[in-house]
């Protein structure tokens, strides 16, 4: 979408237009739900964390001040949702769910003739803190500062999250050729 | 001389390995994309979704004004009370108040994370 145009979207659902709002939140629905299922390799959760973060976009649009892009601002929401969410669960329930998911988003992947890689497979069993920074950092082209703000963490935090779940990556995928 | 050749020429086959794993994590990421890519639905969703939105918006001010002003009643009803009946008491209550205070706004201001 063109700056411009999202731009002049956004200060009309600042001042309450309902259908500059929705457009707005449709435009980015691909780019919300798609990142949300890269970090989470669960794709109903996914979807449930995209309605919550546009459901929280609608609630906190007031407070969006154009800093970032308005795109990083939803990641920003999406992540820290999620991060809620693993709060909630218990490690036990937690290992199940992300299980089941994995088999599903394989099982989904393979029913549309598309390839589950070893890639994917370690990067779904990698800790949640790697797969996030990583994501953000090798698919998004996000620089580490940029990811610091995002998650509220120092830059720093974020260089070693990236190379420890890029460790963690090569340490799953090692395993998978030897098995 | 040999010794640092050898570092070097690891550390190269480090960073190309590093570079092939990146490049493959980025063709898995943009698989995974485009197998499990939905149409967005359209727009009248999306505007049926906002006015939803809105409208939990405005329940949830509803409850917490309604909250708000039933606390601030028992208060002022039992900080008169105290005033009246102990001087004493709603001084000291008073002045841990203000103590506390800066604490309470900075918390606000980290919770908050505008961005």
């Amino acid at each position: 979408m063109d700056a411009k145009i999202e731009k002049s979207l956004i200060k009309a659902a600042q001042r309450g237009d309902n259908s500059a709002l929705a457009q707005l939140l449709q435009q980015h629905y691909h780019f919300l739900r798609s990142y949300l299922i890269k970090i989470t390799m669960n794709k109903q959760l996914a979807e449930d964390l995209t309605q919550e973060t546009m459901l929280r976009t609608i609630q906190k649009i007031q407070l969006y001040q154009h800093k970032a892009k308005f795109s990083s601002w939803l990641i920003q929401i999406g992540t820290n949702l999620y991060l809620d969410d693993l709060r909630r669960k218990k490690t036990e329930t937690k290992w199940q769910l992300q299980e089941q998911a994995r088999q599903s988003l394989k099982w989904q992947l393979q029913s549309r003739e598309m390839e589950w890689s070893d890639t994917l497979d370690a990067l779904s069993h990698i800790s949640e803190a790697g797969r996030i920074a990583i994501v953000l950092k090798h698919y998004y082209g996000y620089s580490y500062d940029e990811i610091g703000q995002l998650l509220a963490i120092p830059s720093g935090t974020v260089k070693s999250r990236v190379s420890n779940g890029l460790k963690e990556l090569r340490k799953e995928l090692l395993q998978n050729e030897e098995a | 001389m040999k010794k640092r050749n050898q570092s070097q020429q690891e550390e190269s086959l480090l960073k190309e390995d590093s570079e092939q794993d990146i490049y493959e994590l980025y063709s898995s990421l943009q698989q995974l994309e485009q197998g499990l890519a939905e149409e967005s639905p359209d727009l009248h969703w999306f505007e049926a979704r906002v006015v939803e939105g809105k409208q939990q918006v405005k329940k949830t001010r509803k409850r917490s004004l309604v909250l708000f002003c039933s606390i601030a009643t028992i208060l002022l009803f039992s900080f008169g009370l105290m005033l009246v009946s102990n001087p004493l008491y709603y001084l000291i209550i008073q002045i841990g108040g203000l103590l506390i205070l800066p604490l309470v706004l900075l918390d606000g201001h980290k919770r908050r994370g505008d961005y």
